[in-house]
């Protein structure tokens, strides 16, 4: 039972931040290696939120 | 500095989605194949898992068990394979019975896909590939490649230290995953506890004799190509070791279970049943750490360079040569070794025998690799093939 809900509480925080990445892209309008560290920061949480890996 | 625009943001977005898609596609496409096994003339019943413990039920753990009952009454065994999916020459051993055997006397219950979570888990990071084929009379046989542990998406998160249960022995966070390190299972436990928790219930249920779970390991670890035992199967152990060495002619040992290591399935079937239970071991060099690449071609032949150096300087503890170790022989040995535990027993309490025909054993295996003894889903009758 307290696995599952760590498990939920996981995707929770993985969509929060897939949320907060993908919003920092969007405002950011100086650095385009931010834009691109923000990309790589997704990739596991997206991975995760599509039950992939 | 340049600007975060509009077009850079797009173009990078695309990038990333692509990238994604050509990351995550193979992925998901192992995760989906399926391993068609056909019915063979014994299979008289196929039940999963969930039949013992309906909590299972339509989760990625359940799995299916074959059952071969023969005309006569006697006694039953379970096989099992791929309990570490990344070890599949038990699978392929097991598949071989499920596609072949008739059973004559008693009962076999088969299950080829025991952790059936790991089967659809991959290791990409060791370099493994993700499917091998064997060659058969009509093409190519594919088969997934698994991983060790369950996978997490199945089965997550892991306790920073895993505390067996009952014995409450403390084990690596990895083995809560890991379906021969959590036997005798719990009810209410994890997925992985469950799954050894159903098949107790069907060695307590069934009434099975004898229960023999199919692995492969390191040629540079010493518990290789043997049969591990515990006290009260040490006698047939001894009988079918001693006997395949003489009369088939390839190399095996046995290994004593040890009592304070739980959670294994040689130590704690043992133990909380009335079963015997035997854990066979081949050699599989794929598994080394100091080879080449992960390659499909090492898995199926056995092969490398940098284990015949290390065998030159009797660092392995199996013979090595060559011709390496091929997978027709590893599961040719498996066949063997089981099929012999099965003899010696049935000699030993004809009561309780169980007398299964039409299974290869290691020459005919390495005469005629494992892929004759699979017939083509293709042609064979829907109804007769399963999807693992």
């Amino acid at each position: 039972m307290i696995a599952r809900i760590i498990m939920i509480a996981y995707y929770l925080i993985s969509g929060f931040f897939v949320f907060i990445t993908v919003k920092n892209i969007l405002q950011e309008k100086e650095s385009r290696d931010r834009v691109v560290l923000y990309l790589v920061t997704l990739i596991p949480f997206m991975l995760r939120l599509l039950r992939i890996k | 500095m340049k600007t975060a625009g509009t077009n850079f943001k797009l173009l990078t977005a695309a990038v990333f989605v692509i990238l994604l898609i050509a990351g995550a596609w193979p992925l998901i496409e192992h995760r989906q194949f399926p391993v068609e096994i056909v019915c063979g003339p014994g299979v008289t019943e196929i039940r999963h898992l969930s039949h013992y413990l309906p909590a299972l039920k339509g989760t990625p753990a359940d799995t299916p068990v074959f059952i071969l009952s023969g005309a006569e009454p006697g006694g039953s065994v379970l096989v099992m394979g791929n309990t570490h999916a990344n070890e599949p020459e038990g699978m392929l051993s097991v598949a071989i019975m499920i596609e072949n055997a008739v059973v004559e006397k008693g009962t076999v219950y088969l299950i080829p896909f025991f952790n059936r979570s790991a089967s659809l888990n991959t290791r990409p990071g060791e370099g493994y590939p993700l499917y091998f084929s064997v060659k058969t009379p009509w093409g190519q046989k594919k088969f997934r490649m698994g991983n060790r542990d369950a996978s997490p998406l199945d089965q997550w998160p892991d306790p920073d230290v895993y505390i067996h249960y009952p014995e409450k022995q403390m084990l690596s966070y990895l083995d809560i995953r890991n379906t021969n390190r959590t036997w005798p299972g719990r009810k209410n436990g994890l997925p992985m506890e469950q799954v050894t928790f159903a098949a107790m219930e069907l060695l307590r249920q069934e009434r099975v004799d004898l229960a023999i779970d199919l692995h492969g390991a390191e040629t540079m670890f010493p518990v290789t190509n043997c049969i591990v035992a515990p006290e009260k199967s040490m006698r047939i152990a001894t009988l079918a070791s001693l006997t395949v060495k003489s009369m088939e002619g390839f190399e095996n040992h046995l290994e004593s279970s040890p009592e304070k290591f739980r959670g294994l399935s040689h130590r704690e079937i043992g133990d909380y049943s009335d079963t015997l239970p035997f854990l066979l071991e081949s050699p599989i060099p794929f598994l080394d750490q100091p080879t080449g690449a992960k390659t499909e071609q090492l898995f199926l032949d056995g092969r490398d360079d940098f284990l015949l150096s290390l065998s030159r300087k009797k660092k392995l503890f199996v013979p090595y040569d060559e011709s390496g170790w091929p997978l027709d022989r590893r599961v040719g040995q498996h066949l063997s070794v089981s099929l012999e535990i099965i003899r010696q027993y049935s000699r030993k309490a004809p009561h309780r025998a169980i007398v299964i025909k039409n299974v290869p054993r290691y020459s005919e295996l390495v005469n005629n690799g494992t892929g004759s003894y699979f017939q083509n889903p293709a042609s064979a009758e829907k109804s007769k093939v399963v999807k693992l």
